[in-house]
């Protein structure tokens, strides 16, 4: 997991995350919290919030942005807000008509790939500097009860629905996704507003008997 | 709780959406004479009835029109812009 250079991109939770941090660790080339304590096993069973910030992200929308990506390999969601897995791990959001989020696994090439290839017409490359979320544990849906309107039961991870919605007053994407039996949710907001969106679901999992989780304790959660 | 429906994300809370104002077509400003444009620039219907508005989905940046009848508050129903059938 460490490569043997410096981190050359910085979590937007990192202001955030660096005072509570016990040990760091570095993927994709982005310095993440591996540790936050001891405490980290016992929180993820209720409702750990983790960091995965660190994989690359490429955004295209336009009415040219599905044929543009099916042109590179790269599937796209036949529903408007649904997504879906490639058999690389490539994760395909279609956010509203015509953009899409295109998430690689660690090690994946598929946003390497985008960047590196013109725009044809139709086609507008979106930035992403996304703060990226994960949300687990028995309590998680009543987390997400605490701080958001919108019904996360309606998130299957079968139907493979995303949801645009506000949480603690900050825009977010969100996905449901299950590992093991369990609901489990990913969340994208821009990264400016990453650093609040983190300290405040920390906070309300700390209440629900669970709290910040490092990338170790994460374990296959990161990997999927 | 007061809710909106946005064409593409669905009924949400309003404090979900931005409101933009009503719809107000321009006039040409190379040939409208200057009442024509003072009208445009500065003056407002405040009158209640049925209005076209210009509303935002924030999370999703989404933009629709929502036809509301003023005096009720009551959303009559919403579209996308190009949508109105």
């Amino acid at each position: 997991m460490n490569a043997p250079f410096a981190p050359t991109r910085i979590s937007p939770l990192f202001d955030e995350q660096a005072p509570h941090a016990a040990k760091w660790t570095q993927v994709e080339t982005m310095q993440t919290v591996a540790s936050f304590g001891s405490a980290d096993a016992a929180r993820l069973p209720l409702a750990g919030i983790g960091d995965l910030s660190f994989r690359r992200r490429a955004g295209v929308k336009g009415p040219g942005a599905a044929a543009w990506l099916n042109a590179l390999g790269i599937a796209t969601p036949e529903r408007m807000n649904s997504w879906l897995r490639m058999d690389d791990g490539t994760l395909v959001l279609r956010l509203g008509n015509t953009e899409y989020l295109v998430e690689d696994m660690p090690g994946g090439g598929r946003t390497a790939q985008m960047s590196a290839t013109a725009p044809t017409h139709g086609v507008y490359p979106v930035p992403r500097y996304d703060a990226a979320l994960i949300v687990a544990g028995r309590n998680a849906l009543e987390l997400t009860r605490q701080t958001c309107a919108f019904d996360f039961t309606t998130l299957s991870p079968a139907a493979q629905g995303l949801a645009m919605t506000s949480m603690v007053g900050v825009g977010i994407t969100a996905v449901a996704m299950e590992s093991g039996g369990e609901t489990y949710y990913r969340l994208w907001c821009d990264g400016t507003y990453g650093g609040y969106l983190w300290a405040t679901l920390v906070e309300v999992a700390s209440d629900l008997g669970g709290g910040a989780v490092g990338l170790e304790s994460l374990g296959r959660l990161a990997q999927q | 709780m007061k809710l909106m429906t946005c064409p593409i994300n669905g009924t949400r809370p309003i404090s979900e959406f931005a409101y933009w104002g009503e719809i107000r077509p321009a006039p040409d400003a190379d040939t409208c004479s200057d009442d024509q444009w003072a009208e445009y620039v500065f003056h407002r219907n405040g009158a209640p009835g049925v209005k076209k508005e210009w509303w935002c989905h924030t999370p999703s940046n989404t933009w629709f029109i929502a036809e509301r009848d003023t005096e009720k508050d009551k959303v009559l129903r919403t579209y996308l812009h190009g949508d109105d059938k």
